[in-house]
């Protein structure tokens, strides 16, 4: 499982293309940012972390819970 | 069509030009937002009642909660941005306490008897701060509830490369938490109060791939130390009742991938996203995110989603434990147990001007079989529930 | 363009001019090139296909945006900015120097108006057949943005863009002194009627001067109003400062085709400076 996804992960990053500016229109689109939805996976996180031993990944902000 | 003109119309001329790709392109390099927006969401999050072979309590019901949550995000100054998070949650119900053998040989999960009600408030702020093509970001949080308190603290640096094509990111987080277990003067082994700390580096890299695809991918180690067990769990160690003991240090390793994805023929982006992690306490897992988000006409937008989860048992997990057994460590929470969980989730959207409203929807559920570990020991106190949510959001000058 | 074009640039050194140039240019041919009226495989022309069966068809990211913002300038302009009006191509012919008969007029303006069009982004469609957008009033000042944006993500603050007579301020001087720009004088081609100061932002002007011929002492220019298919003849010149070129020259244009007092209002309560000369020759600002 791992190495399929670094496999995947390695030919993406090769794959990559020259971007010029003006055609980072589509990128630009609120669905395509990392960030769009920040507070349903703020929940999101808050939630499965009480009921999950993995927790993290992604942004590191800290934060804690009551959920030991 | 006379229209009342005032000095607004401007604004609204700004920011079609300003829509215009070739004209944001210089706002797309990393800049502090140009806008303010909030964003307030009413949640409720149901747990289903526990089933009646897996439980002696009579009680079956589990956990109830109601969420509030509140963002802002301003700029400061001329390169700067704040962000003001905080959330408030009422919970109440019941939660797993201890495990026995049942009649038949499956564990069986005895609920604790009252109903706990607690509140939760949680208050995050953050600062970015933005140079040409760097940018460094400080957060400070407080959760707080009746019986637990934490407090952290955070910087990340961000540099862009290749035009805005790459970002390398550093983040660093420290976490400091107070538990003040209720009711220890009633459970003579419950602990009065003790501490827990965490520490947090990651590294992120963001890549544009191409016009339509971008990639996250970040490596990320944690170490937690202090009273790591649960409180307000007891284990049956043959005859005896011990409370849950958990090593006093933990150390985990993840790494994250998240994938964007926009698809021209079906005005729609695709999100993918694994995680794969693993600690010191002999938990393994993989995370999978997947997200369509269909946009439709006069601006609504369907957004349904899967996730798949699955998880090892820790390394001091069971349900029972004979009295034979000369480890240190041991706990019967579900929540070290090896499982998987599948959860589907849909969400609606429709943006009015400045304005958007959301309905999502969230089903979850778990259960040993689901997970990829071969023979897993099932926990009777696997939980599944549903999540709503209500969203309101506004973007203004 | 058709029309001379000029960038002038602080930079570091000559390697950084010459690629800021180039990048620059390139971008703006880029745009010519997507929006020309003339080459049979342009974003127009494909759009004009479409609209002159009675049509639909599906824009671009870029395009629609663009459409965004035409359609923003109609209702914020009482219909008077109109992109359909690139029908009147047909009708006012500037090198056969004639004037087309009432009865002509009637017969063009049925092929007119941008409420004849649909736009339910990213779909156009046209609800009337034979009509003819044109991006003129907007593209040229649009690759001034462009270029200018372009310039300031290679790190250029100071420099300034000049595409035919639609200009744009990178950034003042290096000493922090602004952009001298002449206003041209309508009659006098050589003899600008004032110097304006441009530190930043775009300077746009619109005049019966740049596309005419006069005919039984009557002067015709490019600027039709959609509304009546006739020239607009109440202002000689309008020139107008704003953020984004593309602002600004649609507001010339507006402003152009309102009149003197209908004009200097609607720039007024948009809050944007100008300089306008009526036909008599009077000098507003």
């Amino acid at each position: 499982m791992k190495l399929v996804a670094l496999l995947v992960f390695a030919s993406l990053i090769s794959a990559c293309a020259e971007v010029k500016p003006w055609q980072r229109d589509k990128l630009a689109k609120p669905e395509m940012t990392f960030n769009n939805d920040a507070l349903g996976e703020q929940l999101d996180k808050q939630v499965y972390n009480s009921k999950e031993a993995a927790h993290g990944g992604g942004s590191v902000s800290g934060g804690g819970c009551g959920c030991n | 069509m006379k229209k009342n003109l005032r000095p607004s119309n401007l604004a609204l001329l700004t920011a079609s030009a300003l829509a215009l790709p070739a004209i944001s392109q210089h706002l797309s390099a990393a800049g502090p937002t140009t806008t303010s927006k909030i964003k307030m969401h009413v949640g409720s999050y149901q747990e289903e009642d526990i089933q009646e072979e897996k439980t002696l309590s009579a009680n079956r019901g589990r956990y109830d909660v109601d969420i509030g949550q509140f963002y802002l995000l301003t700029p400061a100054g001329e390169s700067g941005e704040f962000t003001l998070n905080l959330a408030y949650e009422k919970m109440s119900g019941a939660s797993p306490w201890f495990t026995l053998p049942g009649l038949d040989g499956e564990a069986v999960q005895i609920m604790s008897g009252a109903t706990i009600a607690d509140q939760r408030t949680d208050t995050a702020l953050s600062y970015k701060h933005f140079w040409e093509s760097f940018a460094l970001q400080f957060n400070t949080g407080l959760s707080d509830e009746d019986d637990y308190r934490a407090k952290n603290l955070g910087i990340s640096l961000h540099q862009e490369l290749n035009n805005g094509l790459t970002e390398v990111a550093l983040a660093f987080a420290y976490s400091r938490d107070k538990l003040r277990p209720s009711d220890s003067e009633q459970f003579l082994d419950r602990v009065e109060s003790a501490d827990k700390y965490l520490q947090e580096f990651g590294a992120t890299l963001t890549q544009v791939i191409n016009t339509s695809t971008i990639v996250q991918t970040s490596l990320n180690y944690e170490t937690q130390w202090g009273f790591l067990s649960d409180p307000y769990k007891v284990v049956f160690v043959g005859n005896k009742i011990l409370p849950d003991t958990r090593p006093d240090t933990r150390y985990a390793l993840s790494w994250t991938t998240d994938m964007r994805h926009y698809v021209d023929a079906a005005n729609a982006a695709v999100k993918v996203k694994y995680r794969w992690f693993s600690d010191s306490w002999g938990v393994n897992s993989h995370t999978l995110d997947l997200q369509w988000h269909q946009n439709l006409p006069r601006d609504w937008a369907i957004i349904p989603s899967l996730r798949i989860y699955s998880q090892s048992q820790a390394n001091f997990f069971d349900n029972t434990f004979t009295e034979s057994t000369t480890d240190t460590f041991h706990s019967n929470d579900y929540r070290l147990s090896a499982y998987g969980a599948r959860s589907i989730g849909l969400e609606v959207r429709k943006k009015l001007g400045n304005y958007a409203l959301g309905l999502s929807y969230k089903k979850y559920r778990s259960a040993a079989e689901y997970s990829f570990s071969e023979s897993p020991t099932e926990a009777p106190g696997l939980v599944d529930f549903s999540l709503l949510t209500l969203k309101l959001e506004m973007e203004f000058l | 363009m058709g029309s001379p074009c000029e960038f002038q640039l602080y930079c570091h050194s000559q390697r950084e001019f010459d690629q800021c140039c180039l990048a620059a240019e390139n971008e703006v041919i880029r745009l010519e090139k997507k929006y020309s009226r003339y080459l049979n495989n342009s974003v127009t022309a494909e759009i004009n296909s479409a609209a002159n069966n009675g049509g639909s068809i599906t824009l671009d990211e870029e395009t629609s945006a663009i459409i965004d913002f035409a359609d923003q300038c109609y209702q914020l302009s009482d219909g008077l900015f109109d992109l359909s009006s690139g029908y009147f191509r047909n009708l006012w012919n500037f090198k056969s120097r004639t004037v087309p008969s009432s009865a002509k007029i009637m017969e063009a303006l049925a092929f007119v108006g941008w409420s004849k069009v649909t736009w339910n982004r990213p779909t156009l469609t046209f609800n009337q057949r034979g009509m003819e957008l044109d991006f003129g009033g907007c593209v040229k000042e649009y690759a001034v943005d462009a270029a200018t944006s372009l310039l300031k993500t290679m790190d250029i603050s100071s420099g300034i863009i000049d595409l035919g007579g639609d200009i744009a301020a990178i950034g003042p001087h290096p000493d922090g002194a602004p952009w001298l720009i002449g206003i041209r004088h309508p009659r006098k081609k050589d003899d600008p009627v004032a110097m304006i100061p441009l530190a930043s932002g775009a300077l746009t002007s619109s005049g019966d001067y740049e596309r005419y011929f006069i005919e039984d002492g009557h002067r015709y220019c490019h600027i039709i109003n959609p509304a009546t298919g006739m020239p607009a003849n109440q202002c000689q010149s309008v020139s107008v400062m704003a953020d984004q070129a593309i602002i600004a020259g649609a507001a010339s244009t507006i402003a152009f085709l309102m009149g003197p007092q209908k004009g200097q209002s609607w720039l007024e309560e948009m809050g944007l400076s100008y300089l306008m000369i009526d036909s008599k020759g009077n000098i507003d600002r």
